[in-house]
C-alpha cells in the first residue's frame, strides 16, 4: 500500500521538522556492510599505526593522537554508531593513550564555535516558533519554485547574499536550514524518502556556504588568519580587493559549475522531481502565502532581533571605534538569544529552542581530535614529510602551483578546522614558495583561497554537520559531491593561475622555472 | 650623526664588543640519566679580547676539545667558560669546541609521598634544558641538540620557551633522529643578556604495550560476531519474515 503523501500543512509545520538525533538508516547493501566493518576496520587502522615504528620527528603523543583521530574517521565515514557516541569515544581515546590531558579535551565544549552553534540554533528556533521561516519558504517557492533548478538557484544566490555579511558559516547554514528542509519536503524529499532533489538542495547549500566564504578575505576568520601569514612572514600585504578579485571569479564560476553538474550528473532530478510534489500544487502554495496576510508582531519582533544581530555581525570591525570593545559573532548572537528569551517581550521559551546537543557533542570530538593533531605536531610533520618528498625544484611553476593547490585543496579531508589547516599550511607554503624562488603570494594567496573549501565529508566544518543531520543524504553522496566541487574549484584556480592570476600580477608564467 | 652611530650598531659586523655569532651544542644522554656534550661556537670580537661564554646551569667541567682555532679556553666564574681571542682576528670569527659534563637532566618519575598522586607514569622521565645568556656578548644562533639513550622515545614536548613569533617559521623544539635514536633540537637567535630558552619533555620507553593490540582483537571479534544483522538486507515492503 503507497504511503499517503503530505499535505502542504503537514510539510509546513517546521516546529515538527527538528534535527534527528537518530542515525541515518543504511540505504544500500554497501552501505550496510560499510557500517558492519567499519568498526573493526576503524581500530586495524588505530592498531597499525600505533605499532608502526615510530617516525623520528615523530612524538609517541603524536603517533597515538594520528591513530586515534584516523580510527574517529573511520567512525564517522562508515558510521557503525551514531557520529556523537564516535566523538565521545575519540575524547575518551585521546585521554587514555595519553595524547592530551583532560583539560584541553574538556575545553573544547567551551570554544567559541560550539557557542556560536548553541546560540544560532536558538534564533533558528526564533525563525520557526514566529512562523517567519515559513513566510520566507512560501515566498522563495512562489517567487522562484516553478521549477527545481530555479529553486535550487535561488539558494545559490541567498548564500551569495548572505556569505559577505555574516562571517560565521554555522551561523549562516543553521539561519537558512529551516528554508532548506521545507523547500525540500515541497520537491519531496523528506528524512524518510530522501531524493535527488534533496540531495542537490542540501550539497548545493553546503558547497555555497563554504565556497562562497572564499570570495572575501573576511568570509571567515581562517582567511583572516592567511592574510596575516602572508603580510608577517611573505612581506606582502594583501588588501581587501586583491583578495576579491582573486577569489570571486572562481568562487562564483564553481557554484554555477555544480549548480548544473549536481542536477545533471551526479544526482540527476528525474521529471516527477522538477515540481512542487505536494497536493494542490503551487497554487495551494500561494494561497497559503496569501493566508498568512501582513507580517504579525511576533515576526516583526524576530525580524527586529535578527536585524540587531546581523548589524552586529556585519559591523565587527566598527564595534572597537564604536563600543570600545568587539562584540564578537557568538557574543552577537549570544545578545540575540537573551533578546529573544526574554520573559515577556522575547518570543521564545527555553523548551521551545530546537538545541541538538548531539551536534555540539560531535563537534566538540571532532575540535579535541583536530587540535590533539596539531598540539602534538603530528600535521605539521605530516605536510612537511609530503612536501619534503617531492622536488619542486626540478619542475616548472605550473606544475608546483597544480601539486600545491592540489595538497591545501584536498587536505580538508584530514582535518576538523579551517584554523588548524591554515596555521599548519599557510606557513609552510609561503617558506616553500622563497625557498624555491618564487614571489609567496603567488602560491600561499591561491593556496588561502581554498581554505574555506571544507566540503568533502560530514565532519569536514560545521556546516557540514549541521546539513548531515538533515538525514536526507549519505557520507557517500557528500564525498562525491564535495570531490566533485573541489575538482571543479582546482581545475579554476589552476586555469587562472595561467592566465587571470598572471594578468593581475599574482603569478609568474606559467612555465617558468625555478631560480 | 646619531643615525650614522645607530647604522654601525645595526650592521652586526660592525657592532662594537664581542659577538657569539654561532653556538651549537650536543649533549648525548645515557641511561643512567646524566650525559656528555659538546658546544661548537664561533666567537668574533677585537684582537686578543677575552670573551665569557654562558653555559647552561646543568653543564661542567668544560674542556676544550675537537678542531678549534686559536684561542685561550679556561674555565670562567661561576657557569661560563673564559676564551681569549688571538690576536690576529678572523674576519668570520673564531671557531672552537669544547666538551663538558652533563648532570643528572633525565629524571625518573619521583615517587610521591604515600597516598599523594603520580604525575606521570612510573616508566616515564622528564627531560629539561634551559640556557641563559647570562654574559653580555650577544648570541646569534644558539642550538642545542640533544639525544635521548637507545630505547626511549619522547612522549612530548612539555614546554618550549620563549613561544615562537609570528615571522619565525621553524618551531622552537624540533624532534629528530641520530643513529636511531631520537633527538630534541632546541633554537633561538639573538639571545641578547638576560635572554632566555628552554625546553622540558617526556620521554617513555621505545616499545608499546601489547593490550592495546589485545583489546581491539578482542573488541573487534565481539562486534562482528554480535552485529552480524547488520548486513542482513531489510525485508522488502509488505513481507514478513
Amino acid at each position: 500500500m503507497e504511503e499517503k503523501a503530505p499535505t502542504l500543512q503537514e510539510l509546513l509545520d517546521m516546529e515538527k521538522l527538528t534535527l534527528s538525533a537518530k542515525p541515518r538508516a543504511a540505504q544500500s547493501s554497501t552501505e550496510r556492510w560499510m557500517r558492519y566493518l567499519g568498526f573493526p576496520g576503524g581500530i586495524a587502522l588505530f592498531l597499525l599505526v600505533l605499532y608502526l615504528p615510530p617516525g623520528m620527528g615523530l612524538s609517541a603523543a603524536a603517533q597515538t593522537g594520528t591513530a586515534c583521530f584516523l580510527l574517529a574517521l573511520v567512525w564517522w565515514v562508515t558510521e557503525p554508531f551514531p557520529t556523537y557516541v564516535t566523538s565521545l569515544a575519540l575524547m575518551f581515546l585521546l585521554l587514555v593513550t595519553r595524547t592530551s590531558a583532560a583539560k584541553p579535551i574538556m575545553d573544547v565544549l567551551g570554544m567559541e564555535v560550539i557557542w556560536l552553534n548553541l546560540l544560532a540554533f536558538i534564533l533558528a528556533a526564533m525563525l520557526v516558533k514566529t512562523r517567519l521561516a515559513k513566510r520566507m519558504s512560501l515566498f522563495l517557492i512562489v517567487k522562484f519554485g516553478r521549477k527545481a533548478s530555479w529553486a535550487l538557484l535561488a539558494f545559490v544566490i541567498i548564500q551569495l547574499a548572505l556569505a559577505p555579511l555574516i562571517p560565521a558559516t554555522a551561523a549562516r547554514c543553521v539561519m537558512t536550514l529551516p528554508l532548506m528542509i521545507v523547500v525540500a519536503n515541497i520537491y519531496g524529499s523528506s528524512e524518510a524518502h530522501p531524493n535527488n532533489f534533496g540531495k542537490n538542495m542540501f550539497l548545493l547549500n553546503l558547497a555555497g556556504i563554504s565556497v562562497l566564504s572564499s570570495i572575501s578575505m573576511t568570509g571567515s576568520s581562517a582567511n583572516l588568519i592567511a592574510v596575516g601569514f602572508i603580510q608577517s612572514m611573505g612581506g606582502h600585504r594583501l588588501y581587501y580587493m586583491d583578495w576579491m578579485r582573486a577569489g570571486a571569479p572562481i568562487a562564483i564560476v564553481t557554484m554555477l559549475i555544480m549548480w548544473f553538474l549536481g542536477r545533471k550528473v551526479i544526482f540527476p532530478i528525474p521529471q516527477t522531481e522538477q515540481v512542487p510534489s505536494v497536493a494542490g500544487g503551487l497554487p495551494l502554495i500561494e494561497a497559503q502565502h496569501t493566508a498568512m496576510g501582513p507580517l504579525s508582531f511576533q515576526e516583526k519582533k524576530a525580524l527586529v532581533i535578527f536585524a540587531i544581530v546581523l548589524f552586529l555581525w556585519m559591523t565587527d570591525i566598527f564595534h572597537m571605534r564604536w563600543f570600545g570593545v568587539e562584540i564578537s559573532a557568538p557574543f552577537a548572537a549570544l545578545l540575540g538569544a537573551v533578546l529573544v528569551l526574554f520573559p515577556r517581550w522575547g518570543v521564545l521559551q527555553w523548551q521551545e529552542a530546537d538545541i541538538p546537543w548531539h551536534l555540539l557533542i560531535f563537534s566538540a570530538g571532532a575540535y579535541a581530535g583536530g587540535l590533539a593533531l596539531d598540539e602534538t605536531g603530528a600535521a605539521e610533520w605530516g605536510v612537511r614529510q609530503l612536501f619534503g618528498g617531492m622536488n619542486l625544484k626540478a619542475i616548472p611553476f605550473g606544475a608546483a602551483f597544480t601539486i600545491v593547490m592540489a595538497v591545501m585543496m584536498y587536505s580538508h579531508l584530514l582535518t576538523t578546522s579551517k584554523t588548524v589547516r591554515t596555521i599548519i599550511m599557510i606557513p609552510i607554503i609561503i617558506t616553500m614558495s622563497k625557498a624555491l624562488g618564487w614571489d609567496p603570494v603567488s602560491l600561499a594567496l591561491p593556496a588561502a583561497l581554498t581554505i574555506d573549501w571544507v566540503v568533502g565529508l560530514p565532519i569536514s566544518g560545521k556546516p557540514n554537520v549541521i546539513l548531515f543531520s538533515t538525514n536526507q543524504y549519505s557520507v557517500i553522496d557528500n564525498f562525491k559531491y564535495g570531490m566533485t566541487t573541489c575538482t571543479v574549484g582546482l581545475v579554476l584556480l589552476v586555469l587562472s593561475a595561467a592566465t587571470w592570476f598572471h594578468w593581475l600580477g599574482i603569478t609568474p608564467s606559467f612555465w617558468a622555472m625555478p631560480k | 650623526m646619531k643615525s650614522a652611530a645607530a647604522a654601525l650598531l645595526l650592521l652586526p659586523g660592525l657592532a662594537f664588543g664581542a659577538e657569539i655569532r654561532d653556538y651549537a651544542a650536543r649533549v648525548d644522554i645515557e641511561p643512567g640519566g646524566a650525559g656528555r656534550g659538546a658546544a661548537t661556537l664561533v666567537v668574533a670580537g677585537a684582537p686578543s679580547e677575552t670573551v665569557e661564554i654562558p653555559l647552561a646551569p646543568s653543564w661542567s667541567h668544560a674542556r676544550l676539545g675537537g678542531p678549534s682555532d686559536d684561542v685561550l679556553f679556561k674555565a670562567g666564574k661561576g657557569a661560563t667558560v673564559r676564551v681569549t681571542l688571538p690576536p690576529a682576528v678572523r674576519p668570520e670569527g673564531s671557531r672552537f669546541t669544547f666538551d663538558f659534563d652533563v648532570a643528572a637532566v633525565f629524571a625518573k618519575a619521583e615517587d610521591p609521598a604515600s597516598g599523594a598522586k603520580l604525575t606521570i607514569p612510573r616508566e616515564s622521565r622528564t627531560l629539561r634544558f634551559a640556557f641563559v645568556n647570562s654574559q653580555d656578548a650577544l648570541i646569534w644562533k644558539f642550538g642545542m641538540l640533544v639525544v635521548l639513550p637507545e630505547g626511549y622515545r619522547f612522549q612530548a614536548i612539555r614546554e618550549q620557551l620563549p613561544k615562537p613569533g609570528k615571522a619565525e617559521v621553524e618551531p622552537r623544539v624540533r624532534l629528530g633522529g641520530d643513529g636511531g635514536r631520537q633527538t630534541a633540537f632546541l633554537q633561538l637567535a639573538n639571545l641578547e643578556q638576560g635572554d632566555d630558552t628552554s625546553m622540558q619533555l617526556e620521554a617513555v620507553p621505545s616499545t608499546r604495550s601489547p593490550l592495546w593490540l589485545a583489546a581491539g582483537a578482542v573488541l573487534s571479534l565481539l562486534y562482528l560476531v554480535h552485529f552480524r544483522d547488520l548486513v542482513v538486507p531489510p525485508p522488502e515492503p509488505g513481507t514478513t519474515r
